[in-house]
């Protein structure tokens, strides 16, 4: 426990090597002793080659090398960490960089503190120009308690598990607390987590480093292997003619880090040392990191850190592709098969693996294909013949089901990294992307990377869909000529990639999303309320205020037909999806039946027109129509869509609906709405859902799934005059292209509406009468001539003459 | 700092801590050497087949057959036996040079002030 009145960093021991530290020959005890021993090995070579006239400066370089080899180590290994003998002095607990840098001024004290390499990097990494930072700690007056800065930063190592405050320890407590770097790390979106996660990354690669040069070193010296362990291991030659040594490949290119599946590796090695069935399937779908599972075991056995029975065995993965394709039949093929395996046994230090198992493991015999269970089988029992196989979930049930040898296995899940684990494995990748590319990957890109691909390609798992994209990332940048990848890249390329608008919004986008209401109803008439939600839907979207859960929104339109249910999912689709064409429409009256689940959804055999579709356009509009002719099986997938926004379609693969708007529309209880002329707004709303509950048309709770249920009201004589103008509009300005000038007088709206009204099929009706009437009669005036290029017309009358005017 | 505070320090230093590193150090190097030339395992596996090679007999064979299975398996478990052993003569003989190197490593340390004050000056006086 630490006293704010025992304070002082006087008596505190670490201040001596900070004393120490001023001294020349203590600072540069480095430099002076390469230099020595520079010249000592000169002076040797003179005294050999050339001759003896000065021996003597051997001896006096030889001296003085040794003694700045002591001061050196001494300075380093033991004043550099005195013991703490009073640890109620918080000043006891600084190590000897926070030492150096202290001063009771806190503008002063990280100023001083950011002057070092390591912080550089930090910087750079996020984004943040250290210069800028420390000119601003410098001419910025003090207005911040030290001791609550020190106290915080003693609670940071604490929480790392560390006994004295280390500089990483101040910096990240600093970057929340500190009255100046909180302002420039707010400024640049960066929360303490992340000081915290580019630390780790900079001190694993140091440690890496530095522990590499210390070939002295307990985990450097077992690397070498060992000379004799399998000499009373039998040969493998046939096995290794068709299959790749793991143990030997990351012997000479050195084992990779792994990051996460810690349970499964533990597991898979249990199973492995097991002395009855010690079989092991690794389930997964293809990118969750099942080959490094494989890759962590072969560190361990070589290593000699798993379990006893597997120390020292060598993972070799049996290529069977190519061995297909050397041998002539199916009778040579078991042949071998069987010969390798028997090897195996033999060998005794081989834990054998094949990747997609699956595709050899098929029960029975197909044209073209391969199937080794029956070899397989003989020796699946054995204990001397582990063996680990990789496939995924589809392959899986196969397996499972192939009696012969589905018994033999044991399942093990792999599942996909979390986010945390992937920034990780991220950050370990880069080195070598940067090395690649030449070009350096600041910490936001990764951040931006695993939240933009866990938001929008769910259908990959991590950490292949955030390696991937890390991969695209640097060969953009590449191309691009720019010297750091960063978030904007990564949005850039999503925003290309799905089609989906994510990043900063230009002005046009802007724009749109402001005005989004009177767009619409550039091209609807009335609706106010179902066009005012779906635009604050997309907005709340598109500002990212919105729940990632769910689509952006879900909306059903009720009411009679003809009343524009359609037209606003099209507006809405014109004016910020770009094209109608980015609508997926779907009539729902052609899944009536339970069987029509697979043609929606797809099955193993072929795409669902509703997913297929999705997945090639996942930032869209989704429109339902004439949702209560559908089966109420087929409803149920849409429970699920509403709820999670995503389903997994007939293939196994999860679609994701979070980035489309989903619009669903019903003619159900029209007659009621029509009877009902009396009533209006909300309670017409709840007498037509009481209405569809007592049918059973829709249940509770899938209404309760939709963001917002919607009633379109019939449309009144003065809305169809405004939608006649509408259409005609549209008329006009097709023959304005033609050179042909179209007049719309009241007189026709009024006599279209007096023909067209009917309350049963709304708007419909009218765009029937005007083509009737006024496109069938402007079509007749110009197939025959009447009409030509420069004329003005208009129609007229109660039989829609056409009239000539100029 | 008090300058008794830095003597006391090195001694502590000269004497303790770096003597121990260097002992722990060779220590690590020699348990890797034993590991290296597997001495443990080839003791276990001594007059095991060579590679786990060896032939069984067959059924109804003649006894000439007899003879070359159990022929072929003494020299298998003889030629074992022989590399074994004489990969575990090298690897003590290693073994050994790494404790003696080891060892003279820790006479060095413990010599090095006077190595020190002797070569400079015996520097001075050659150069004089």
């Amino acid at each position: 426990m630490v006293i704010k009145e025992k304070f002082n960093t006087s008596s505190a021991l670490i201040f001596n090597a900070v004393t120490m530290n001023r001294f020349i020959i203590f600072r540069k005890a480095r430099l002076f002793k390469t230099i020595f021993f520079l010249l000592f090995v000169i002076s040797l070579f003179y005294f050999l080659i050339i001759d003896d006239s000065f021996v003597g400066l051997i001896f006096l370089f030889f001296s003085f090398f040794l003694i700045f080899f002591q001061i050196e180590y001494f300075f380093n290994l033991k004043l550099k960490y005195p013991k703490i003998k009073d640890s109620e002095n918080i000043a006891e607990l600084f190590n000897f960089d926070v030492a150096r840098s202290f001063s009771t001024d806190t503008c002063k004290f990280l100023y001083n503190l950011l002057d070092d390499s390591d912080f550089t990097f930090v910087f750079s990494r996020l984004g943040i120009d250290i210069k800028e930072v420390r000119t601003l700690l410098k001419t910025t007056k003090d207005n911040d308690d030290i001791w609550t800065l020190l106290l915080g930063s003693l609670k940071e190592s604490k929480a790392r598990g560390g006994v004295r405050i280390k500089k990483n320890d101040v910096l990240i407590f600093a970057s929340e607390n500190h009255f100046i770097l909180k302002e420039v790390f707010k400024a640049y979106d960066v929360s303490s987590d992340d000081v915290r996660n580019v630390f780790s990354w900079i001190y694993n690669m140091r440690k890496k480093e530095e522990n590499k040069k210390k070939f002295w070193k307990w985990e450097n010296l077992i690397k070498k292997g060992s000379l004799a362990k399998d000499w009373a291991s039998g040969y493998t030659i046939m096995l290794d003619k068709f299959s790749i040594n793991w143990t030997d490949y990351f012997k000479r290119n050195g084992f990779p880090d792994i990051i996460g599946h810690k349970k499964q590796i533990e597991e898979t090695e249990r199973v492995l040392a097991k002395s009855n069935i010690n079989n092991v399937l690794l389930v997964g779908d293809p990118g969750v990191g099942r080959v490094c599972i494989i890759r962590a075991l072969a560190k361990k056995m070589f290593y000699g850190t798993s379990l006893a029975n597997l120390n020292y065995k060598r993972v070799i993965e049996l290529d069977i592709p190519f061995l297909i394709a050397n041998v002539d039949n199916n009778e040579e093929l078991e042949n071998i098969l069987d010969h390798i395996f028997r090897e195996v046994v033999n060998s005794g230090n081989t834990v054998l693996f094949i990747n997609d198992i699956h595709n050899f493991l098929l029960g029975e015999s197909k044209p073209g294909k391969v199937d080794i269970s029956g070899v397989l089988a003989n020796y699946l029992p054995l204990a001397s013949f582990p063996i680990i196989g990789i496939t995924d979930y589809t392959g899986y049930r196969n397996i499972n089901n192939n009696s012969s040898v589905g018994s033999f296995f044991e399942k093990i899940d792999v599942f996909e990294l979390s986010p945390a684990d992937t920034i990780i494995f991220l950050q370990r990748q880069s080195i070598n992307m940067e090395f690649k590319y030449r070009k350096i990957i600041s910490y936001q890109a990764i951040k931006e990377i695993v939240a933009c691909s866990e938001r929008y390609i769910p259908e990959e798992p991590f950490p292949k869909k955030a390696l991937d994209l890390l991969d695209e990332a640097m060969m953009y940048i590449s191309q691009t000529n720019e010297k750091t990848l960063l978030p904007e890249h990564i949005r850039k390329i999503v925003s290309r990639k799905m089609n989906i608008p994510i990043g900063v919004m230009d002005t046009q986008e802007k724009d749109i999303l402001m005005n989004l209401e009177s767009l619409i109803h550039k091209r609807l008439i009335n609706q106010e309320s179902a066009v005012k939600e779906i635009s604050s839907a997309l907005r709340r979207s598109r500002s990212d205020i919105s729940s990632y859960d769910k689509p952006i929104g879900s909306f059903l339109f009720i009411g009679p037909t003809g009343v524009g249910k359609t037209e606003t999912a099209k507006a809405l689709a014109e004016v910020y999806f770009k094209n109608v064409r980015n609508m997926i429409r779907i009539d729902m009256s052609e899944f009536q039946t339970l069987g029509d689940i697979e043609r929606l959804i797809g099955s193993s055999s072929r795409e669902g027109i509703l997913t297929s579709q999705v997945k090639q356009k996942p930032f869209s509009l989704v429109l339902l129509d004439e949702l209560e002719k559908a089966h109420s099986d087929v409803l149920n997938v849409f429970l699920q869509i509403l709820d999670e926004g995503s389903v997994t379609d007939g293939l196994g693969q999860k679609v994701d609906f979070k980035n489309c708007i989903i619009i669903a529309t019903s003619n159900a209880g029209s007659n009621l709405i029509l009877e009902k002329d009396n009533m209006s707004g909300e309670s017409l709303k709840l007498e037509l859902l009481n209405y569809f509950f007592k049918e059973s048309i829709f249940k509770p709770e899938f209404i309760n799934r939709f963001s917002s249920v919607i009633l379109f009201e019939p449309l009144s004589k003065e809305h169809l005059l405004d939608i006649a103008q509408l259409i005609l509009n549209r008329i006009k300005n097709n023959l304005e292209e033609k050179g042909i000038e179209f007049e719309i007088t009241e007189e026709l709206k009024k006599e279209i509406v007096n023909i067209g009204y009917n309350p049963v099929f709304g708007a419909r009706e009218i765009k029937r009468v005007i083509q009737d009437k006024v496109e069938n009669t402007l079509a007749d005036g110009l197939i025959s001539g009447t009409i030509k290029k420069g004329s003005t017309v208009k129609i007229v009358g109660s039989n829609f003459e056409l009239v000539l005017t100029n | 700092m008090k300058p008794n505070s830095i003597i006391l320090n090195w001694f502590e230093w000269y004497l303790f801590d770096a003597p121990l590193f260097i002992i722990k150090t060779f220590r690590d190097i020699i348990v890797f050497n034993f590991d290296f030339f597997s001495i443990g395992f080839l003791f276990k596996t001594m007059f095991c087949y060579w590679h786990n090679y060896s032939w069984s007999f067959d059924r109804g064979s003649g006894p000439l057959n007899y003879i070359n299975v159990l022929f072929g398996n003494f020299i298998s478990r003889i030629l074992g036996g022989f590399v074994r052993l004489l990969t575990i003569i090298v690897g003590v003989i290693s073994g050994f040079s790494l404790f003696l190197i080891g060892g003279l490593v820790l006479v060095f340390w413990f010599l090095s002030p006077i190595i020190i004050i002797i070569s400079f000056v015996l520097g001075i006086t050659l150069l004089w």
